[in-house]
Parts: C-alpha cells; structure tokens; sequence
C-alpha cells in the first residue's frame, strides 16, 4: 500500500482504467451480471466491453461463465476474492490519497 | 474519483428496486400478515393459543420469506431481466447475520418498548394498541433507510405513512389484532399501489430490446 502521495504510479493500472473501473465498481455491489446488464449500465459497445472483461478475466478479477437460459446464451460475470480485495485496497489508497492532498 | 465510485455503488443499488418488484412483494407480504392478524382477533381464548400465535408467527415469516424469494425472482425474470440484463444481488452469511441479529434486537425491544409507551402515555393519550405504533416506526424507520441508501424518494414516503398509520391504528378502541391486521393491510396496499405504478413506468422506460441480426 504506498503512503506517500509521489507513490501514486504503484496503483493498480488493471481497475484504475475508468470503464474498467465502473465494471468492477458495479460487479461490487452485485453479485452477478451478464453482458447485457454490464453494456446497459456502463454505456459501452460490446465489443469495447467485452475487451475490458478479457483484461480482468485475464487478471483473475472476475470470472466469466457462459450458459443457457432457455435459448438465450447468457454471459454472467462475477468478482473473484481477489477482484474485491483488489478493489477494496485501490479504494483505500485513493482515500488516503485524497487524505495527504488535502492536509 | 471517490464521489464517483459512491455515485456508481448508489445507481447499482437503486437500479434493484426501480423496476417497482420489491415493493409488489413485500406489499403482499403485509397482506399475509395482515390476514394472519384477523385470523388471530378470530380464533377463540383457549388453552392452546398461547403457543399458536408464536408457531403460526415464525411460519408466516419462514413461508413468507422462501415465497418473497420465489416471487421476486420469477416476477424479475418475467419483467425486469429481458429488459436490463440478469443481475443478482450480494446475500453474504455477514449481511443476513447482521439483519437477524437486528431483528432480534427489534423483537427483544418491542414488548419493552411497548410497555413503556403504554405506561407513558396511559394518563394523557390513550393509545390501545402500543405494538402497532412500535411497528409502525419500525418499519417507518427501515423506508426512510432504504429511501436514503436507494436515493428513491418514494419510500420516504412510504416511511411517513407507516409511522402515520401505525400511530392512529393504535388509537383505535378496538383489539390489538384488528388494529395490527388495518396497518399491515393498509401498509401492504400502499406498497403494492407504489410498485404497480414504479413497475408501469419501469416497462415504459425500458423497452424490450431489439433482435440482433446476427
């Protein structure tokens, strides 16, 4: 966890990416959601969404299942332990570096 | 950064409940419990209702609890999935600890508090039925919460009415099961109005979206 202003390029650069930081933002909160969900909320194309989704999968951030329901494919993705603890420790670095700013 | 990451978690949030589900549900939760209270007022005084208003109680809540779930997530995939793409909400074991151990606390107090309202205001106002003033701040208290969290004003407003209503169904000369059955009824009749209207405006504003062609 970097204390000092200055130290500010150690932040996690795979959350810090605005999209990829309101999807990981919203997978937070929710416990699942498929593709459709993410676009409408995010405001993304798919294929800009789908590409931010392989970068976290690839991180080990999020899993990504694909089944049925019915006919319809469906693309459910969920944040791993590791995602949330990742997002919880960019959060506090923010917090604390908003903290130093300030004072 | 922060603001903006709190605005996301807040949109995330509020999104869960604007489709009007919950509150058709939950309204008709009330009105088992509010059928459950008349059924109460009904039965006659013997020696076996001491222990059947507990175990028909803690059924209604077990049943209706298992039925809210089945209900909110068929009415969900009906309605609001098509629409807005499927979404499940956290139920970490740490969250329903918190909410039993807050209803515990809610159910220790009531009798407590109850006795004390009643106490309090015996001389000056004559309040019949101390429990459904108590649940009517209650639950006045978890709307207002929820509206806040949500950033939905309705549920303030539900929260005024709760504590509205509860407060003069307590001042009704009439049994304590019939007043406790008019504040769930009438409770669980403003939620399912509310969430019919939420749910009307939900369909409207989000269309079914469109075939891909590919």
């Amino acid at each position: 966890m970097p204390s000092a202003p200055w130290e500010i390029g150690e932040i996690d650069r795979l959350i810090h990416e605005p999209a990829r930081l309101v999807i990981v933002t919203i997978l937070n909160v929710v416990d699942a959601a498929d593709f459709l969900y993410l676009q409408r909320e995010t405001g993304l194309t798919k294929g800009n969404l789908s590409s931010h989704l392989s970068k976290l999968e690839e991180g080990g951030y999020i899993t990504i299942e694909k089944t049925y329901k019915g006919k319809i494919p469906l693309t459910v993705c969920r944040l791993t332990d590791q995602g949330r603890e990742a997002f919880k420790c960019y959060r506090k670095h923010w917090q604390e570096f908003v903290k130093k700013t300030k004072g | 950064m922060l603001e903006d990451i709190k605005k996301i978690e807040r949109h995330t949030f509020r999104h869960g409940f604007e489709d009007g589900i919950f509150e058709i549900v939950f309204g008709a939760f009330f009105l088992l419990h509010g059928l459950y209270f008349i059924v109460l007022g009904l039965t006659p005084k013997m020696s076996v209702r001491f222990f059947a208003p507990v175990i028909g109680y803690l059924l209604l809540i077990f049943l209706g609890f298992l039925l809210f779930k089945k209900a909110m997530r068929s009415l969900k995939e009906k309605w609001a999935w098509p629409r807005t793409g499927y979404v499940s909400y956290r139920e970490s074991r740490q969250s329903r600890l918190k909410a039993g151990i807050r209803g515990g606390i809610a159910g220790f107090c009531t009798p407590i508090a109850s006795d004390l309202i009643k106490a309090i205001f015996s001389k000056t106002i004559p309040i019949f039925s101390p429990f459904t003033v108590i649940s009517g701040f209650l639950f006045a208290a978890f709307f207002f919460w929820l509206g806040l969290r949500s950033g939905l004003v309705r549920f303030a407003f539900v929260g005024g009415i709760s504590a509205a209503v509860g407060l003069i169904c307590s001042l009704l000369t009439m049994n304590r099961n019939y007043s406790m059955s008019i504040f769930f009824s009438g409770i669980g009749i403003v939620l399912i109005a509310g969430g019919w209207i939420a749910s009307r405006r939900f369909l409207h504003s989000h269309p079914l979206p469109a075939e891909d062609p590919r």
